[in-house]
């Protein structure tokens, strides 16, 4: 199954468009205890810290399902944010994930195979680049 | 309001213990509902131990300590993190207690860098980020 995985490079998810409101951004800051955001030295009330980018990972989502895995196989590496500005509530946003790579390696009592995702986060009314994810997952083919 | 040295460590705190309802409240806010961060039985059938913490929810926590030092420091004034770079070494369990320090790497005048740590009440490392603040 894993080798199938290789020949599924370059997939691309649907792209998304989405808003995030000042209430689901101020809830994501207070179940993850975010007084300060990461623009400004002042405590603002919808707080934005890069991590909140991972309210966004329906396209992963969506390209595992597509490879035949159910996300509960599948456990968190790595994950990497690059912040080109800042996001704010209400902003409409476009994205789209792309799987990268996949790496196969052997794990005691499984095969692991690492998934590698990208996603560009870009502003709809100039198109500009807000964010770039990307996120490593381990699938585990179990005997 | 203090001055940035190189030499300054981040003292660990502790953010809380997890628990299933705050796993719940992350996958709300979150939009992940993988069960093994939910439901036991599916965690077990898929090999772990018991359910385990969202890697993001540990993540964040460190994010949210992140700003929350930076935001300290005056001549830190006009930067932000510009790349954080998380990897996720061990599970985290319910009932687990979560403590988050580390330390800065001053670089040069243009490039700081903060390593934070996710340790658990054994002092195992759960979850390391390091930022890169940009001005």
């Amino acid at each position: 199954m894993i080798q199938s995985f290789k020949e599924k490079i370059g997939l691309k998810s649907i792209e998304r468009k989405v808003t995030l409101t000042e209430v689901e951004m101020k809830d994501f800051a207070v179940c993850v205890k975010a007084t300060v955001g990461n623009t400004v030295h002042t405590p603002i009330t919808s707080v934005s810290i890069p991590s909140v980018f991972t309210r966004f990972r329906e396209g992963e989502f969506e390209i595992i399902d597509g490879l035949g895995i159910k996300l509960s196989q599948v456990l968190h590496a790595e994950q990497e944010y690059k912040i080109v500005a800042p996001l704010f509530p209400n902003q409409e946003l476009k994205y789209e994930t792309k799987l990268t790579g996949v790496l196969e390696k052997k794990g005691t009592g499984a095969k692991l195979a690492f998934l590698v995702f990208e996603t560009d986060f870009v502003r709809i009314h100039d198109l500009a680049l807000l964010a770039v994810a990307k996120s490593t997952m381990v699938y585990r083919e179990l005997k | 309001m203090s001055e940035l040295s190189s030499e300054d460590f981040i003292p660990f705190k502790s953010v809380g213990v997890i628990k299933l309802e705050w796993l719940k409240e992350f996958a709300r806010v979150s939009g992940d509902y993988n069960p093994i961060h939910q439901d036991e039985v599916v965690a077990k059938a898929m090999g772990l131990p018991g359910v385990i913490a969202h890697g993001m929810l540990i993540s964040s926590l460190i994010h949210s300590r992140a700003c929350e030092v930076i935001s300290d420091y005056k001549n830190l004034r006009g930067f932000h993190i510009g790349v954080s770079q998380t990897r996720f070494k061990a599970m985290t369990f319910l009932g687990d207690e979560i403590s988050i320090g580390g330390q800065w790497q001053v670089m040069g005048s243009n490039e700081i860098r903060l390593e934070l740590q996710a340790k658990n009440q054994k002092g195992e490392i759960n979850v390391l980020t390091v930022f890169t603040l940009l001005r």
